[in-house]
């Protein structure tokens, strides 16, 4: 038996198994990541009945409704959220049909709860600071990772700011709306109680937009 | 899609389309493993060059007496290579009917070999370098493999000995998965490699197809070409053991690999012929795939050190924007959702679980009692690195035409 002899039929079944393999490998992760994108489909899905709830609540308590009002879980769910899809943005792409979906409809949910914010601050004399933050993924902002970061750190570390980002190249009216009533020009840009800041902002810097627009100092999470 | 991804699916098919086809032809030939009862004592003559090598030479001379083999049968020839230390006087110690010492002026290892070639009048002839020793068994064990006259060269089995410290881990990781490879391309017919330690010879192919060459200081991978020019065939004896010592050093290892890859590129270039339907396995599978092996190495330790980079200044530039608040920078989120599904993982993945297969495999043949895992993780994390930047100052090398040096001034290597 000559060993060196070319066996084309034991090449092409290696090559078939191999195939196989791959396939089963991509199926396996698109199962798996759609399986992640129900998990975060339904996860909105409470969340929208969530604020849904806080607003009716709101609306229907005519005596002292600031007394019943609870925010914070809400707010905590939507970083949950933010997180998830930022995660699964990076494994599917910003341009993946689903992930986009996802983050349009958890923009909506995001603007819903900043007006009722900004309803629970003026009514109720709270002193919850909003930072609104666009963001661009399309490679046009190469600062938007770091401000990124100031922002997740400084939500963490205060827990009265809270910070709602958006990706400014999602197609929303509303939130055509919101960039036209801020004057967003390019990310990243941030609007801090009210205030507009284009370009990147430093930690420090924004810490004191937060206590200039308050008058008062935010409080750090122990 | 990114270059990195898709290099990463490219290096993962080639990857694991090889483990298989390497296991499958593992699976068909595993029963040839064994070897059979020696009936047929053929005669040897093993050659042992030295160059400044006193520590070790009688160390190597007595584990060839040692040999379980008829002494009438078997000779052995030790040519001092012009040593300027006491490696003569260490060989004149074992001088005897059955061990003949030589000196003469340095010339290099393939002068030192010929010179002992012009006394062999034995049908078998091999070499053994002044590092290395060898098993009671091996030379039998090596001896029943030359089952046909097509049978030009059997290659033993070599480990790395006594392996302590990481690059020698790394080293003796690297052997045993060579042991699988070497045992592969014997099923295939495709050795390319005839290793200085313990490859016996038909004494006839020299005198048929001429003597050792410079061979860009890689004799052995010049012979083996050669053997495999002329169709005849290389034989494995896989559990033949031979021990080497690997370079202790980073400077020595590299300098090694230097010599070997720059030798295995120089070698494979003057013997070009062999990519051809003609040699078939060698021709078609064999030697392509080791010349994709090394650009996947090279491009993947380049990809890995922009990505480290990148990463790197990331995780900087996080702590930097936290104002190095560590209480957030040990911060680790556990939830099952953040574990990476992407399929560039997944096939990562695959492909890691096809290399411990291989490992494994190669370990079971190796014979090895110690325990493998950790050698195999310091493997994983380390060599492909290490591999990437051999290879690629190798063929820098090989572009500025600059010859590569003995691993070690002193003495020659394997």
């Amino acid at each position: 038996m000559n060993r060196k002899k070319f066996n084309v039929r034991r090449y092409f079944l290696v090559l078939l198994i191999t195939t196989m393999i791959f396939v089963s490998g991509m199926l396996l992760g698109y199962y798996l990541n759609s399986q992640k994108m129900n998990d975060l489909d339904s996860l909105q899905k409470d969340l929208a009945t969530s604020s849904l709830d806080n607003d009716l609540q709101y609306s229907l308590i005519e005596e002292a409704p600031c007394n019943y009002v609870n925010s914070t879980l809400v707010i905590e769910e939507l970083y949950v959220l933010s997180t998830k899809l930022d995660f699964m943005e990076s494994i599917l792409g910003p341009k993946n049909s689903e992930v986009i979906r996802l983050k349009k409809y958890y923009s909506l949910l995001q603007i819903r709860y900043w007006l009722f914010m900004n309803k629970i601050n003026a009514d109720c004399h709270k002193n919850i600071n909003t930072i609104i933050y666009f963001y661009s993924n399309e490679g046009d902002c190469p600062s938007c990772e770091e401000q990124g970061y100031i922002l997740t750190y400084i939500r963490r570390k205060y827990p009265n700011v809270q910070v709602y980002s958006f990706d400014i190249n999602l197609n929303l009216n509303s939130l055509d709306a919101l960039k036209m009533r801020f004057n967003v020009d390019k990310a990243p840009f941030l609007v801090i109680n009210d205030e507009s800041f284009s370009g990147f902002q430093e930690t420090a810097k924004i810490i004191k937009d937060i206590n200039l627009s308050n008058n008062v100092s935010i409080e750090e999470n122990n | 899609m990114e270059f990195a991804t898709i290099f990463i699916y490219v290096a993962a098919f080639i990857g694991i389309y090889t483990s298989i086809f390497f296991l499958l032809t593992l699976y068909d030939n595993w029963y040839r493993v064994k070897g059979k009862k020696t009936t047929n004592y053929k005669t040897v003559t093993v050659i042992v060059p030295c160059y400044n090598e006193d520590k070790s030479v009688g160390k190597t001379i007595k584990s060839l007496l040692k040999l379980d083999y008829p002494k009438d049968k078997l000779n052995i020839i030790v040519v001092d290579d012009g040593s300027t230390d006491y490696t003569y006087r260490e060989a004149l110690k074992f001088k005897s009917k059955q061990v003949r010492v030589f000196k003469k002026t340095n010339g290099g290892k393939h002068t030192a070999l010929n010179y002992a070639l012009k006394f062999v009048d034995t049908e078998l002839v091999g070499c053994l370098d002044a590092d290395s020793t060898v098993a009671r068994n091996a030379l039998r064990k090596i001896v029943n493999q030359f089952y046909s006259s097509k049978v030009m060269a059997v290659t033993p089995s070599m480990k790395i000995e006594h392996p302590k410290g990481l690059l020698r881990r790394i080293q003796a990781t690297e052997f045993v998965l060579g042991i699988l490879m070497r045992r592969v391309f014997t099923d295939i017919g495709s050795q390319n490699v005839t290793p200085g330690p313990f490859t016996i010879f038909r004494k006839e192919f020299f005198n048929k197809h001429g003597v050792y060459r410079k061979a860009h200081k890689t004799e052995d991978i010049e012979v083996a070409l050669r053997i495999q020019t002329n169709n005849y065939i290389i034989e494995n004896a896989t559990d033949a053991f031979v021990y080497t010592h690997g370079p202790k050093t980073f400077k020595s290892l590299y300098k090694q690999r230097i010599r070997w890859y720059y030798g295995f590129l120089s070698n494979i270039l003057d013997y070009k012929h062999l990519f051809s339907v003609k040699h078939g396995n060698l021709g078609l599978f064999v030697l392509p795939m080791s010349m994709i092996s090394i650009l996947l190495a090279i491009t993947g330790g380049m990809i890995f050190l922009v990505k480290t980079f990148i990463s790197w200044y990331k995780t900087f530039t996080y702590y930097y924007a936290i104002g190095f608040d560590w209480k957030e920078m040990i911060k680790i989120n556990w939830d099952a959702f953040f574990l990476n599904t992407s399929f560039v993982m997944i096939i990562s993945l695959i492909a890691l679980f096809f290399g411990i297969i291989m490992f494994y495999f190669a370990w079971k043949l190796s014979g090895e009692k110690r325990s493998w895992k950790w050698n195999y993780v310091l493997f994983i994390v380390f060599y492909w690195v290490l591999y990437a930047y051999w290879w690629s100052s190798s063929i820098y090398h090989k572009i500025i035409r600059k010859e590569t040096e003995w691993g070690h001034k002193k003495k020659y290597e394997v």
